[in-house]
């Protein structure tokens, strides 16, 4: 009686993973059959929403469905990042984030709702997004070190924004190698504290190359130096701030994710696609 | 941005790089959790 009990257990056991299986490969090869929403965990008009509306279009295009972008900022990305982390794994509903919420996140926040690791599935990795230091134009500094000398003559006056973890990492490391005092103000999104640098409300903020160089152009911000060690493409002449602040070293990350447990199939072909789109010279020049 | 990609499994390696790295670069920034 027991024999045939625990046999008939097994049977039903090994059925039900027949059914699962079968299940993700069905949903794999229809997939997808209806939009397919990205989650972003900063505003519209920030570096990543940005890219994501530029391959997001084309990936529309390839997968032969609608892309539908909902932008949830706050608590540094957690909103977001929380909200994925507890969806359906069907492929349906995605996150494209950067270094904040799963990189950073994990050693900035006391308290962390998701884990970047097991709560998700990596994707694709869609490229890195170097910062640059700006400034308000009227503050008389046009280097790095002629800031640095300001600040250290007047403690405690400037400012720096961030809307990302980038950003105020960014801020930090540079208060601490600089060996100055500068107040931290935090926005939920770069768009929003990009705005108050530009009226003057605050000193300075390390921003993405893309979104603060039509501001330069437009000499709204002076930009003096990019955060990586080596000079961005996009403005050459632009110093490094390894030139004077010796060990900075800072550059985000984007990238694809779905929540933990995405099938195997919905993985490839989401790659593939995404793999197509960014290794295109076109796109690479739009994304540049 | 400068775009590339690759699969998901060196996406998956790199952000298990990326925490160690971002551990260090916040603990030398003095940046204490809030």
């Amino acid at each position: 009686m027991i024999m045939g009990l625990r046999r008939y257990w097994c049977l039903a056991a090994a059925a039900a993973a027949v059914l699962v299986a079968m299940s993700e490969t069905a949903l794999a090869q229809t997939y997808p059959t209806r939009n397919i929403t990205l989650v972003l965990p900063f505003a519209a008009g920030s570096g990543t929403d940005t890219t994501t509306r530029l391959i997001s279009k084309e990936l529309g295009v390839a997968l032969g469905v609608g892309m539908v972008i909902d932008n949830r900022a706050g608590a540094n990305g957690s909103i977001a990042a929380n909200y994925v982390a507890r969806s359906a794994p069907d492929g349906y509903t995605l996150f494209v984030t950067t270094n904040t919420t799963h990189s950073a996140n994990p050693y900035l926040l006391k308290t962390m709702n998701y884990d970047p690791i097991k709560d998700f599935t990596p994707i694709a990795r869609t490229g890195d997004l170097p910062f640059m230091l700006v400034i308000h134009p009227d503050i008389p500094a046009n280097s790095v070190a002629e800031l640095i000398a300001l600040a250290k003559k007047e403690p405690g006056k400037y400012t720096y924004a961030s809307g990302s973890s980038s950003a105020s990492v960014s801020g930090a490391t540079f208060a601490r190698l600089a060996g100055i005092d500068l107040l931290h103000v935090p926005y939920k999104s770069s768009p929003p504290a990009l705005t108050d640098v530009i009226a003057g409300r605050i000193s300075m903020m390390f921003i993405d190359v893309p979104t603060g160089l039509p501001h330069v152009n437009a000499k709204a911000l002076k930009p003096l130096a990019v955060t990586t060690k080596r000079k961005s493409a996009l403005l050459p002449d632009l110093p490094t701030m390894d030139e004077t602040v010796k060990g900075f070293d800072i550059t985000s990350w984007q990238g694809y994710l779905g929540p933990a447990n995405l099938p195997k199939d919905v993985v490839v072909r989401l790659n593939a696609e995404i793999r197509k789109i960014v290794e295109r010279p076109d796109i690479k020049n739009q994304l540049a | 941005m400068e775009a590339f990609s690759g699969t998901p499994e060196e996406f998956e390696a790199f952000l298990k790089e990326q925490l160690v790295l971002w551990e260090k670069l916040i603990a030398d920034a003095g940046i204490e959790k809030q």
